[in-house]
Formats: C-alpha cells, sequence, structure tokens
C-alpha cells in the first residue's frame, strides 16, 4: 500500500460516501454538493491511479483532464444551484416533493386583480 | 423586517437597514435548514450503504484494472513532442495544444452553464445584496483597496505564468472572479447581468477567440487548431488572456446572477432588462402563466 494506493482509495471513499447523501438525502443542497463531491472523488481517483505506476514521472494527461473537470463541475454545481434556488422560489421548499402543507403559494403566480 | 436575524445578517446589512432597501434573507435562511425529517427510513439509508459496500470493491478493482492497462508511454511522447507546443509547462501543452478541443468545449460548458442560469427565471433578478456601499464601511474599503488590485496583479501574472509553470487563464480567472465578486459584494461594482451586451461578447471571447484561431490557422497546417510553427506561443498566449477574462466573467455571472428568492414584502430593485433586445419580451410584466399555476 503506497501513500498513491491510499490517495486512489480515498477517492474512491469520496465517490460512495457522496452517492449515499445523493440517492437518501431528501434537501436539494445535499444533493448538489453531493453531486460536487463526487466529482471530487473522481478527480482524487484520475490524479492518483496513473501515478500508481511510475510515481516519479508526473503525467500532465490527466492533471489536464482534472483541470478541464474542475471547471465543469464548476459549471454543473452553478446550474445545480440555480435550479434549486428555482424550485424554492417557485414551490416554497427546498424538497422536490412539496409537503402541500407547508408549501407557500406560488410566488410567480399572477396576482388576482383588486 | 420582522422575524429571527442573526447578528451576522445585521451585520452585514448594517448600512442598508437605514435606507431600508435591504435584505437580511431571514426569509431564505429556512428553505436552508435540514433537520432531517425529509429523508427516508433509516433502514432505506443502510440498505443504500450495504448496497455500496460492493460497488466500491468492483469499482476498486474495476480502477485497479484501467490503471494497468493504461499505455505507459503516454508522459513520455508528452514529453518528447512538449518543444513543439511552444509553451515549457506539460499540462499547459496538454490543454492548450495537444487537447485543445477539450479546452474549447470547457470554455463552451461555461458559457452554457451561464445562459442555462441566466434562463432558469428568465432573466427576472432580485439581488439579495445590501445596499450600503463600501465606502461607508472603512475596514471594507480598506480591504478592497488592497485585495483588488492585488488580485488583479496575480492574474496578470499567473496567466503569463502559465506557459513555463503551473499556471494558466483558469487559474487567473478565479482570481480575478474572486475581486469581481468581492466589488460586487460591497456594491462596488454593480451586479453584472447576462441581459448586458459586454457581458455576453466577453463571455463568449472565450469560446469564439478558440473557434477563431483554429479556423484561421487551418490554411498553415490543414488541421483545426494545430499551431503554425513559431506561432504556438504567441497564439496560446492570446488565447489564454482572452479565456481568463471570459472565464472571470463567466464565474462572477455564475455567482451574482442567479435566481432568487423574493421576500414576501419586497422592496429591492428588479435589475432591468432593457439594453437587451430580448429583454422586453422577457419582462416581469410580460411573463408567460406558468402552466403549472392553478
Amino acid at each position: 500500500m503506497t501513500p498513491l494506493d491510499l490517495y486512489a482509495w480515498a477517492g474512491v471513499a469520496v465517490f460512495l460516501l457522496a452517492l449515499h447523501a445523493v440517492v437518501t438525502r431528501a434537501h436539494l443542497i445535499w444533493k448538489v454538493l453531493g453531486i460536487n463531491l463526487m466529482g471530487t472523488g473522481v478527480f482524487l481517483i484520475l490524479l492518483a491511479a496513473p501515478a500508481r505506476r511510475d510515481p516519479l514521472v508526473a503525467d500532465p494527461l490527466p492533471q489536464g483532464m482534472v483541470l478541464t473537470g474542475i471547471v465543469v463541475a464548476v459549471a454543473a454545481t452553478a446550474l445545480a444551484l440555480g435550479m434549486a434556488l428555482r424550485v424554492m422560489s417557485r414551490t416554497g421548499s427546498p424538497f422536490l416533493t412539496v409537503d402541500p402543507e407547508s408549501a407557500d403559494p406560488d410566488p410567480d403566480a399572477p396576482e388576482p386583480p383588486s | 423586517m420582522s422575524g429571527p436575524t442573526d447578528p451576522q445578517a445585521n451585520n452585514a446589512t448594517g448600512a442598508a437597514s437605514e435606507t431600508g432597501t435591504g435584505v437580511d434573507h431571514a426569509h431564505v435562511r429556512p428553505l436552508l435548514e435540514d433537520d432531517g425529517s425529509r429523508d427516508g427510513p433509516a433502514i432505506l439509508t443502510w440498505m443504500v450503504g450495504l448496497l455500496l459496500v460492493p460497488a466500491g470493491v468492483l469499482l476498486a478493482l474495476g480502477l485497479r484494472g484501467a490503471a494497468d492497462s493504461r499505455d505507459p508511454r503516454i508522459p513520455d511522447l508528452i514529453a518528447e513532442h512538449l518543444p513543439e507546443t511552444g509553451v515549457s509547462n506539460p499540462v499547459t501543452g496538454v490543454l492548450l495544444n495537444f487537447r485543445g478541443y477539450d479546452t474549447l468545449l470547457e470554455v463552451a460548458v461555461l458559457v452554457a452553464a451561464m445562459v442555462a442560469v441566466w434562463s432558469l427565471d428568465r432573466g427576472q433578478r432580485v439581488f439579495g445584496l445590501p445596499a450600503g456601499r463600501a465606502r461607508d464601511e472603512p475596514v471594507l474599503a480598506a480591504v478592497l483597496r488592497l485585495a483588488v488590485p492585488t488580485a488583479f496583479l496575480t492574474a496578470v501574472y499567473l496567466t503569463w505564468l502559465g506557459s513555463s509553470e503551473p499556471a494558466g487563464a483558469f487559474q487567473a480567472g478565479a482570481l480575478l472572479a474572486g475581486a469581481g465578486v468581492l466589488l460586487t459584494v460591497a456594491r462596488v461594482m454593480r451586479p453584472p447581468t447576462a441581459a448586458a451586451l459586454p457581458v455576453r461578447i466577453i463571455a463568449a471571447g472565450g469560446v469564439a477567440g478558440f473557434v477563431v484561431v483554429g479556423i484561421a490557422v487551418l490554411p498553415f497546417t490543414g488541421a483545426f487548431l494545430a499551431y503554425p510553427e513559431g506561432w504556438a506561443y504567441p497564439l496560446i498566449l492570446g488565447l489564454e488572456a482572452a479565456l481568463a477574462v471570459a472565464v472571470a466573467v463567466i464565474l462572477v455571472e455564475l455567482f451574482v446572477d442567479v435566481p432568487s428568492i423574493p421576500a414576501p414584502d419586497s422592496t429591492l430593485d428588479t435589475v432591468d432588462p432593457t439594453g437587451d433586445p430580448l429583454g422586453r419580451a422577457l419582462a416581469p410584466d410580460a411573463t408567460p402563466p406558468d402552466p403549472g399555476a392553478p
């Protein structure tokens, strides 16, 4: 077990823990954070796994891919958070299945003429 | 505004409360709290966890196989051909030369995300920012005077450094975006909106520059994004500069120009989407009736 193995295993663990949160947590912010963390786990694996073979030679290809991936993950997280905010502003609830009793009226609904 | 507020929110909107146009976000906070009561039953949580253990073992075994079957010549190939890329940092060489397509599409993804976030509520924005300005708060103003020029200089340096050391357009763009967010939150800078034409031009400039360069080199090298000999360094540096600015604008957009949750008694300014050819059709009073609404 080299330190690089440890990084790869940690990446797998982070990915799975985040996947667990995405599946089991109902709150939308938890889900968005989970998806973001799943990506982080993948990045950890991408950096550690190729370096296992020859830790002395840094491979620029996975590094470039992870750099690209980080930016795409930022974009995806921003979009997911925007969508979560939109759900909250439309339904008054941070959950996808709205509890009818606690839901606020739709703020975008046209106001009745007074 | 009624309702509980914590000291931090009061502090952040200290100047705003005097003018009466600030928000304390008290109506948003309950939406961000989670006591777990809406999650599934505990047995389900445990079952999913148990399912993920064999999945993790399979994943690790598959990864081991994938890592061992990798072509071991790739690092050597990159090192061998690095002088042809025009830069001496191998990661920059990979990102902007060998795999320029990746970076082109990456910036396209950023622009797409900005457009998508902006489209979520058709550009209606109520900014929940304090109404006070940095000059009303001496500490904030002093920090801005130090931090923003430093960030700007460092970003220029990082863009230039990217050709030889670990740095580059995205690092510089992130730093510039940090300065931009700071200026926006401090109300020195008006919150940028994707409805504004300059914002759109700069944000699309990264992708557009890439495509223009990619096509312009076609007659000389016969391949998209294959730089002619001797031109790689200036082209990459120019692209990096355009990318840094585009990334910065898009990141500030993604941070600031997001759907808002208006307070029931909101007195905030709604950003006027005029100045945009689509603005009139997308203005709040022209909102089409929602089919899901009763």
